[in-house]
């Protein structure tokens, strides 16, 4: 078979015209995940759009690289940074995802729920894993919730490190629902949410002390 | 020529790629400065982690060295450790 045709300078040229596309999907990706970083409304959905950086944008930029340097140690060590990336990945953002909802942050109030999340702590209590007071319910009373199942005033509380004992013990105080409902952006909300807990929290305290006072001069 | 080529050499597709990483890294530093919780921060970082990951490894390549390189695989490891340490952390209280 005769395939002296066949350019090797030109075979280069296509293989690193494959490697150029390669990179600029790559860095597409990245830009992307980006925007959802900072565009989407919510913490889940922010987590979808950012996974996505490490497993496509990391691994399409290696394969570019292991394409255009070939078997090279740099193109090796880009096959085991994309191997790892590919395990690794995926396993921090379910970690990230599943503490986001074990200290309760809600979802946005564009959210539909479907299944009632109050059959998850049910599920789990025959495991021995599940540690006790790990699950907040999100909406135990159905009363965030519309007819057609929309959070209507769900606020993403700002968590501090109060509010994530609080979550640890169970116990979800009653702060977290303010009042004002229905405003547009949940960054606003989150921010009064922020202030109303200070402000209950400084209340919680001051009647703390004055009890204690009030214990002390009765002891005197 | 009309148009001289040899004086952009700059103009690779390498410099181009970097220089859209460079520009993303703005979004996820300024999430992880604005986030409103904890989680939203803690995701942010990551995904710095990650556009760090690649910057190193088409720095490198274009470049040309390896060692360059392994600074890449060495923010992958530590950045993936950091974020699962975080994440037990803020769960269950503690890390182990």
């Amino acid at each position: 078979m005769d395939l002296s045709f066949i350019d090797g300078a030109v075979l280069n040229e296509i293989r690193m015209f494959v490697g150029h596309l390669f990179l600029l999907l790559g860095v597409f990706d990245l830009l992307l995940g980006m925007i959802g970083l900072i565009r989407f409304p919510d913490i889940y959905n922010r987590l979808h759009a950012t996974t996505k950086i490490a497993t496509l944008g990391a691994i399409f930029v290696l394969v570019s690289i292991l394409i255009r340097d070939g078997f090279s140690p740099m193109g090796l060590k880009a096959v085991a940074v994309a191997v790892f990336l590919l395990l690794t990945s995926p396993v921090a953002g379910h970690m990230m995802g599943r503490a986001a909802f074990n200290i309760g942050v809600r979802p946005c109030n564009q959210t539909v729920v479907d299944v009632n999340v109050k059959c998850a702590p049910e599920t789990y209590k025959d495991n021995e894993d599940f540690h006790e007071g790990a699950y907040v319910e999100m909406d135990p009373d159905g009363k965030d919730r519309d007819e057609e199942g929309r959070y209507d005033g769900g606020i993403m509380p700002g968590i501090n490190k109060k509010e994530i004992k609080e979550g640890l013990t169970g116990k979800v105080s009653d702060d977290a629902e303010n009042e004002n409902g229905n405003e547009d952006s949940s960054e606003d909300k989150s921010e009064n949410g922020n202030e109303d807990k200070n402000d209950s929290q400084n209340e919680g305290k001051n009647d703390n002390q004055n009890e204690n006072q009030n214990e002390n001069r009765d002891a005197a | 020529m009309i148009l001289d080529l040899s004086s952009f050499d700059w103009l690779t597709v390498d410099n181009f790629a970097l220089a859209v990483v460079l520009l993303s890294l703005i979004p996820s530093v300024v999430r992880v400065f604005i986030g409103p919780t904890v989680m939203d921060r803690i995701a942010a970082s990551d995904a710095t982690g990650n556009v760090l990951v690649i910057l190193f490894v088409i720095y490198a390549y274009a470049r040309g060295s390896e060692f360059l390189f392994d600074i890449g695989v060495l923010l992958a490891i530590v950045s993936f450790i950091g974020t699962v340490a975080l994440a037990k952390y803020i769960d269950r209280g503690d890390v182990v």
